[in-house]
């Protein structure tokens, strides 16, 4: 494994993904059987305010059951989960006050209308009759359903769907947000949107969310969790540097003089090679191709980085497929 | 108790908009419509001797409870088995809401659903206040006993419903535990000894007959009460073990 970025766990781990505030969610050695097989094996982490948790495995790696723990639509067989402080087990109504749940199908009442569920479930989560309004108007605005939240549920699109069932598990403002794959299902423009929904989200509240797709864990999330079997293979802190290309220059400068004039991290990896670090916008490598002709610099070959993270679950999955 | 009765205005509102309820509601009226008029054809004939009440309006209270045996399984069977299907369970299994409010909440939706059918029903033999003079008291007492008895058939309907993830199994399941508590009358009539005597005290239909006749006994009541609570904490019970088991 390279870069230091990504480690793979000997044991449980505890999460970190940079310095808490305060945590919305504590796991400690979560344990839960379904079916007699064991589901999620000892499992712990920790996610605040402003975080954003991938979770990424193969399918029945156990990533939809940890999630329905996290939020109480099941009881773990061993282990805590705290929400805000307040036990999912002992302290049930006030911890799930804070959680607001989005499964994979994302149901609704297929015969209410828009609004009557939205309302509904605010009124469940103890949103007051004052601020009812305002809560599901919000809800309605954050999830583009402005133009539909008179229709009925069972009258929805899948994309619109999805958009419900986001807003229905943010319509009482929780401090976590557990979606279970929130982007399957949706054409790409709905992604990106989803995407953008969840980025904005995250801002006022912690997010867990579950995936298949890589790219959009990588993109979205400041930590990754790969489980395997129910258990915690690797945790990953994303620190934004992932992206990038590496270049080789015949005639190349300082690898800090490279770095100012593109006004990003540029690492010297020998024989003319750099890493340069970039943030996805390809800015970067504009300005590179510019200053390399201005200034004569010999550019000879630009390689995208190569997906680490797809690399690294596969290798950490293999592994741990291996081990077992 | 707020959160039931947020669930029990949900789901009456959700029972309004489901055709089944309209169908069995009609189903049924238009049923005790015939009993009624031919009970009241039949009182017209007679000489005398008879009161309008126990000639029509009981006779029509004790079919409704026959027929309500028979509707219930239709009406109650979405109550919870429909969260299953369309996957709504998992909202509020994720939400503040305890499992005792939720199935009470669920129970007073059905039994409001039921309550609204024997109002209808009662309109006809409030009609013939019109043309007729009747003891008002006595009909109460027979409205007072049909309320009391849909309390344990909403129950039976409600645990029957948090069994299966299919309505129509759930009807079916509800259907099996009515018609077996319906089948309970019968040692009471043919037998002697025990089993008639235990068949008095567990035959829903013999307390039924009881209440309409105006005894209200304290037996009858608990009766009818206790069926009700057994039930509705057996769904509670089934409601908690989706958390826990499997």
């Amino acid at each position: 494994m390279e870069g230091g970025c990504y480690q793979i766990l000997p044991a449980v781990p505890t999460l970190g993904g940079g310095p808490l505030m305060e945590s919305t969610l504590r796991a400690e050695d979560v344990w839960r059987n379904y079916h007699h097989v064991c589901a999620v094996a000892g499992v712990s982490l920790e996610l605040g305010k402003g975080q954003i948790l991938g979770l990424l495995g193969l399918n029945g790696a156990g990533k939809s059951t940890l999630l329905k723990l996290v939020c109480g639509v099941l009881a773990p067989h061993r282990g805590q989960i705290r929400i805000a402080g307040h036990d999912i087990v002992e302290e049930a109504t006030l911890a799930r006050r804070h959680v607001g749940f989005m499964p994979e199908q994302a149901p609704a009442y297929s015969d209410l209308t828009v609004l009557e569920s939205l309302s509904f479930q605010a009124r469940l989560h103890g949103v007051g009759r004052q601020e009812l309004p305002g809560s599901v108007a919000r809800a309605c605005q954050l999830c583009g359903l402005d133009d539909v939240k008179r229709k009925l549920c069972g009258h929805l699109s899948h994309g619109y769907r999805k958009r419900l069932g986001i807003a229905l598990a943010l319509v009482h403002k929780p401090g976590l947000l557990v979606l279970d794959e929130p982007s399957s299902g949706l054409d790409p423009i709905q992604i990106k949107g989803m995407r953008e929904l969840i980025r904005d989200m995250a801002g006022d509240c912690a997010v867990i969310f579950s995936s298949h797709v890589l790219s959009e864990v990588q993109e979205l999330c400041n930590v990754v969790l790969i489980l395997h079997k129910g258990k915690v293979v690797l945790k990953q802190d994303i620190d934004g540097g992932e992206g990038g290309f590496s270049v080789l220059l015949d005639d190349p400068p300082p690898a800090e003089q490279i770095g100012d004039a593109l006004g990003v991290d540029v690492r010297a990896d020998g024989n003319g090679r750099f890493h340069v670090a970039d943030d996805g916008s390809g800015a970067a490598r504009q300005r590179l191709l510019q200053e390399s002709l201005d200034k004569g610099w010999g550019l000879r070959e630009l390689t995208p980085q190569p997906d680490r993270l797809e690399q690294t679950f596969l290798k950490v999955v293999r592994d741990a497929g291996q081990d077992h | 108790m707020a959160d039931a009765l947020l669930v029990a205005r949900l789901e009456l509102r959700r029972m309004f908009l489901s055709p089944v309820s309209y169908v069995s509601g009609a189903v049924l009226q238009f049923v005790l419509a015939i009993v009624f008029f031919s009970n009241l054809a039949s009182f017209e004939a007679a000489a005398g001797g008879v009161s309008l009440m126990d000639a029509v309006v009981r006779p029509l209270f004790f079919s409704a409870g026959t027929m309500l045996l028979l509707a219930a399984p239709m009406l109650t069977m979405h109550l919870v088995s429909e969260e299953y299907r369309q996957g709504t369970i998992l909202l509020l299994l994720s939400s503040p809401i305890a499992m005792t409010s939720l199935a009470l909440g669920k129970f007073l939706g059905g039994l409001g659903l039921m309550l609204f059918l024997i109002l209808l029903f009662t309109m006809m033999p409030l009609g013939l206040l019109l043309f007729a003079t009747m003891d008002i008291a006595d009909l109460a007492v027979c409205v007072l006993a049909a309320t009391l008895y849909v309390l344990p058939v909403t129950a039976i309907g409600l645990y029957a419903s948090s069994l299966a993830s299919k309505p129509l199994l759930a009807a079916m399941s509800c259907f099996g535990m009515l018609f077996a508590l319906w089948l309970s009358d019968l040692p009471r009539h043919s037998g002697q000894g025990w089993i008639s005597s235990l068949s008095d005290h567990v035959s829903i239909m013999n307390h039924y007959q009881q209440l309409l006749q105006g005894s209200v006994s304290l037996g009858s009541v608990l009766y009818v009460l206790l069926a009700s609570l057994f039930f509705i904490l057996l769904s509670v019970r089934r409601l908690h073990n989706l958390r826990t088991l499997h």
